[in-house]
């Protein structure tokens, strides 16, 4: 089983100070996939991947990559796998070609044809210094040098922050050239839920530091799902919905976002709706903005405001 | 590691020009030429510059190494490659002991040059002087490391996260350390190899450190196994505790004692009479312009089997100026200064004497070009050139005994000329050194094994010189005339007309029976022959002997030591006293070192530390109490710290032999773990253990909202609502 998985998290738990930012974080990623990770700024995604690189120790918890204890990684390890930083940092002060020679020189393996194929398609000079770079092609430069150690596994977070749509393409081209052989994993932290939907045929969702969504893509789609109903004093009973994502007024209309609807959950909403009940069609991106959503609210003065209005609705 | 390296020393070369400039300006400074310089302390001044210039430098480049290497995407984009967090960390050991030893060895080798290049025709220098800045400036480099070591430490005060800085000052301590006085080459290499030694623990603490700085700031799951962590922190610890006291024990003084006087310690004197005093004596000093001599201030008679109280007031004024101190005797012990000073640095503006640690005694006078003015040997006096001659075994002028008049009746240039007739002794025989003239005629051969020059009045100045050799003590009467056939001689210099002296030894006794061992023993003599001699172990024992009525045996009695008490100043204030004579006197030899440490005061001797600690019975129950304290306040620490049991029973123990150090040591090395309430048994139980501490729970997982979607088998049951 372990063998299969190239990223396994067990109860993965990470404070800062008194603060809970990663919670009882459990994940297994299959090896050759590309998993897209997804959740709201301060969601814990980069504590996340720093946890699983080894970069920081969990508070309790413990996570494997390519079978390795994370926080055990071996030099032989780290060759296998390839991590871009958020913000794609590299030193200004080198060139393009002077990284390349740090790289080379702290990696075993290196496939010098991929790198310099790499910038070329982000339009970059190797002679350049990096801190004359665009924020694209520092990107550019940041994946070269990645993907030129041939990693079996590559943990990239959030690395289209920031890019033009000519980067973004170049980005999503060099990801899926990098894992036509179906071999390669990729984990891959973003915002831009249409590069993941492109990118990635599975996909995770962080809110609040927990991992709720962790499935394919198809699989996600097809779980979550979209109803309007027609205003009426019973609609504000929608929060008492199995499964609830989230609910939000369009018109005269509550559209909710529900997960997994069965018999239960189809009851409840005829007892709600009526037949004024009506399932419409969801993407990918509306899916995922529904759980992002339901986590923003919990954080804003609405929230407080929609627990008051429940109040009012029970006293009523 | 090389491209590693290659990066460090690109990224930290530009503060190589910073380290040169700031190394050269203050060697620059310690070694421009100057008539008022003491060239006796050069190796001192070039040790101090290099240890402030260097640690500061190596505190500096440690922290810019590594400040922008410990955030989060510049660490992560160090660490992730194929190469050992350890090689992460001396590529910048190497790089930054590259830079820092080009920044440091650089000013010091031109230095060393420079010496070498004016020799001592300019000034006593000698490259080999520089060996001691060099060996301070090894040391410095400690604080590189121990400056990683703070950066990746996890610490939630500032305070705290400086302990490893704190840790390795005692390492800044070590070339001051002469373990071996005969040789200064062995001195050295001692003190190299136990830098050396430091450095390495401290370095391995700072990579042990540094590869662990990703754990989780609950270090406390720690059981630090690491012994050179352990070792920084504990240092630290007791680092912190000794200086925390210090500025304690300052911060008391200056609030209770006043107004106080410095250089005020107890002697023992004695007076016209032949009788021992004990009391507060007071070194010479000069207020207003004023010179003042060195006078007792209080004190009474030691009388057989009491105590002697040197607080008691002096019956008349006068007193104080009859009462003499009496003197240990002594040989010189080469050290570690190559040019040493005459006591007397300055003669009336002739010049400046240094004994030179081959066995010479040079004469400057810095107005002249060349300064050297001439090189004396046991048996010749030199004008220039290199020292020849037979040289003195040990340093004459240390402690050279200077003729005044007396009886004779002279008038000015012969009162000055009076004045630079010395007596020299070394360990192969007694000399007169006249200093007018610049020649030197031995007074007696013989192997001296111990030896002092009295003065039995510090006015009018005769001069008694006792000598041990061959196990007997010679007691010598120091006589000085004008030579009768001719009152003056030709000029030998420019400063006016010389006057020559008869100098000769009397012998007054031979005692072939000495006053118990010398070794811990002072001696006086009164004008009138009296001898009295007091030693201090095994049992305060006075001996006194009448050479005048002709004794041969010593009259010898014993008498109650004192009780302890600071040896360094006295408190106009009395009502202070009792105040510190409350104190354990642990807490109070604790506040003395940390108050010389913070340069409030200094250690004379290993004696004057034992004032503290003399009364063994009263000692001991303050020291067992004041441990039994230490120890129920490690544990308190250490529960509070939440260490296991065994850990905790380690450190009380450890408590026995570094007392109070010990929980600020626990302080430094465990952070205190965070604890939130246990859901089962309600107790409080630390975050980053997976079970309760008390009933063994396993965490809770968080509730399910009925929203999870998830293929891998990890499926909520629940399908209640969030909000349900």
């Amino acid at each position: 089983m372990l063998n299969d998985l190239a990223i396994e998290a067990r109860g993965l738990t990470r404070y800062f100070d008194s603060r809970m930012v990663v919670s009882d974080f459990d994940l297994s990623i299959p090896r050759g996939s590309v998993t897209g990770l997804l959740g709201l700024n301060g969601a814990g995604k980069t504590t996340t991947l720093r946890i699983l690189m080894g970069l920081l120790a969990p508070t309790r918890g413990e996570s494997y990559l390519l079978g390795k204890n994370s926080q055990c990684l071996t030099p032989d390890d780290r060759a296998r796998i390839g991590y871009t930083v958020e913000g794609h940092f590299l030193y200004g002060w080198m060139t393009v070609r002077q990284s390349e020679k740090f790289h080379r020189e702290t990696f075993p393996r290196w496939n010098a044809g991929m790198f310099d194929a790499t910038v070329r398609r982000f339009g970059i000079e190797p002679s350049q210094k990096i801190r004359h770079l665009s924020r694209g092609q520092k990107a550019g430069v940041s994946l070269a040098l990645t993907m030129a150690a041939e990693p079996e596994l590559l943990v990239l977070d959030d690395p289209a922050l920031g890019l033009d749509p000519v980067s973004r393409l170049a980005l999503n081209e060099t990801l899926l050239d990098f894992c036509d052989g179906g071999t390669k994993t990729i984990l891959l932290s973003s915002h831009l839920l249409d590069d993941v939907e492109r990118v990635a045929d599975r996909v995770a969702v962080m809110v609040h530091g927990r991992l709720v969504v962790n499935t394919t893509v198809d699989d996600f789609r097809s779980r979550v799902s979209s109803w309007a109903i027609e205003h009426s004093p019973a609609t504000r009973g929608v929060e008492s919905i199995p499964g609830l994502v989230h609910s939000r007024q369009l018109g005269g209309k509550t559209v909710v976002t529900l997960a997994d609807c069965d018999q239960e959950t189809e009851a409840a909403l005829t007892r709600i709706g009526g037949a004024t009940c009506e399932r419409l069609p969801i993407t990918f991106d509306e899916a995922v903005i529904a759980y992002l959503s339901r986590s923003r609210e919990s954080h804003s003065f609405l929230s407080s405001n929609s627990k008051r209005g429940q109040e009012r609705m029970a006293l009523d | 590691m090389r491209p590693l390296i290659e990066k460090e020393l690109r990224e930290n070369l530009k503060w190589l020009p910073v380290g040169l400039l700031v190394f050269g300006v203050a060697l620059a400074y310690c070694v421009i030429p100057g008539g008022s310089k003491d060239y006796s302390a050069t190796e001192s001044t070039l040790s101090a510059s290099a240890v402030m210039i260097g640690s500061l430098f190596a505190l500096a480049l440690g922290v810019a190494q590594s400040a922008f290497d410990v955030r989060t995407a510049s660490k992560s984009y160090l660490w992730h490659r194929a190469v050992t967090p350890r090689a992460i960390f001396y590529s910048k050991l190497i790089a930054g002991g590259l830079i820092y030893a080009i920044a440091a060895l650089v000013p010091l080798a031109i230095t060393a040059a420079w010496f070498g290049s004016q020799g001592i025709r300019f000034a006593p220098v000698r490259p080999l002087q520089v060996v001691p800045a060099m060996i301070a400036a090894l040391a410095c480099f400690s604080l590189h490391p121990a400056a990683i070591f703070m950066m990746v430490r996890s610490a939630r005060w500032f305070g705290t996260k400086l302990f490893p800085v704190f840790g390795v000052l005692p390492v800044l301590l070590i070339p001051m350390i002469e373990p071996f006085p005969e040789s200064i080459l062995i001195s050295y290499l001692f003190a190299t190899l136990a830098i050396l030694v430091c450095i390495a623990i401290v370095a391995k603490a700072a990579e042990n450190a540094w590869c662990k700085s990703v754990a989780s700031d609950e270090g406390a799951t720690e059981s630090l196994q690491d012994w050179t962590r352990t070792t920084v922190l504990c240092s630290a610890g007791a680092v912190a505790f000794i200086i925390g006291f210090g500025f304690l024990g300052m911060f008391l003084s200056s609030l209770f004692s006043g107004n106080i006087i410095p250089s005020s310690y107890p002697r023992y004197g004695i007076d016209a009479a032949g009788r021992l005093w004990y009391g507060q004596h007071v070194s010479s000093s000069v207020e207003g312009g004023i010179l003042k001599y060195p006078q007792f201030i209080s004190g009474s008679i030691v009388q057989e089997g009491k105590v002697p109280n040197p607080y008691d007031e002096l019956a008349e004024k006068k007193n104080k100026k009859e009462i003499l101190p009496i003197y240990q005797l002594g040989r010189y012990q080469g050290g570690r200064i190559l040019f040493q000073a005459a006591s007397q640095a300055v003669i009336f503006g002739v010049g400046q004497r240094y004994f030179d640690h081959r066995g010479f005694v040079l004469f400057y006078n810095f107005k002249k070009r060349p300064a050297l003015q001439s090189i004396i040997s046991r048996d010749s006096s030199h004008l220039f050139g290199e020292a020849v001659g037979k040289p003195f075994d040990g340093n004459p002028i240390r402690s050279h005994g200077m003729m005044k008049s007396s009886d004779m009746k002279l008038n000015d240039d012969q009162n000055m000329s009076l004045r630079l007739q010395e007596i020299w002794v070394d360990q192969n025989g007694v000399y007169h050194f006249n200093g007018k003239l610049r020649t030197i005629q031995a007074l007696a051969e013989m192997k001296i094994e111990d030896s002092a020059l009295i003065r039995t009045d510090q006015v009018r100045g005769e001069l008694r010189l006792m000598v041990v050799s061959a196990g007997k003590l010679h007691l010598y009467e120091v006589h000085c005339a004008l030579k009768k056939n001719r009152e003056a001689v030709a000029f030998v210099d420019e400063s006016g007309p010389p006057t020559e002296f008869e100098v000769s030894l009397e012998k007054i006794a031979v005692l072939l029976k000495l006053p118990r061992s010398l070794d811990n023993c002072q001696i006086g003599i009164t004008e009138d022959r009296k001898i009295v001699s007091v030693c201090f172990a095994p049992q305060p024992t006075v001996s006194t002997l009448d050479c005048a009525a002709g004794e041969s045996e010593w009259n010898t009695w014993t008498f109650q030591k004192p009780p302890a008490d600071r040896p360094d100043v006295e408190f106009n204030d009395k009502q202070f006293k009792p105040l510190v004579s409350q104190l354990p006197s642990i807490v109070v030899g604790t506040c003395y070192i940390g108050s010389a440490l913070a340069g409030e005061t200094y250690i004379r001797s290993w004696s004057d530390l034992m004032y503290y600690v003399n009364q063994i019975t009263t000692f001991m129950v303050l020291a067992t109490i004041g441990t039994i304290l230490a120890m129920i306040v490690t544990f308190w620490v250490a529960q509070h710290r939440r260490l296991s049991t065994g850990l905790k029973v380690r450190w009380t123990l450890w408590a026995i032999f570094l007392g109070w150090g010990t929980p600020l040591a626990i302080i430094a090395a465990y952070v205190k773990p965070r604890t939130e309430p246990c859901s089962r048994c309600g107790k409080t139980r630390r975050i980053d253990l997976s079970t309760c501490e008390h009933c063994r729970a396993e965490w809770e997982p968080p509730a399910n909202e009925g929203i999870e979607i998830c293929d891998d088998g990890f499926q909520r049951t629940s399908r209640q609502p969030a909000n349900a």
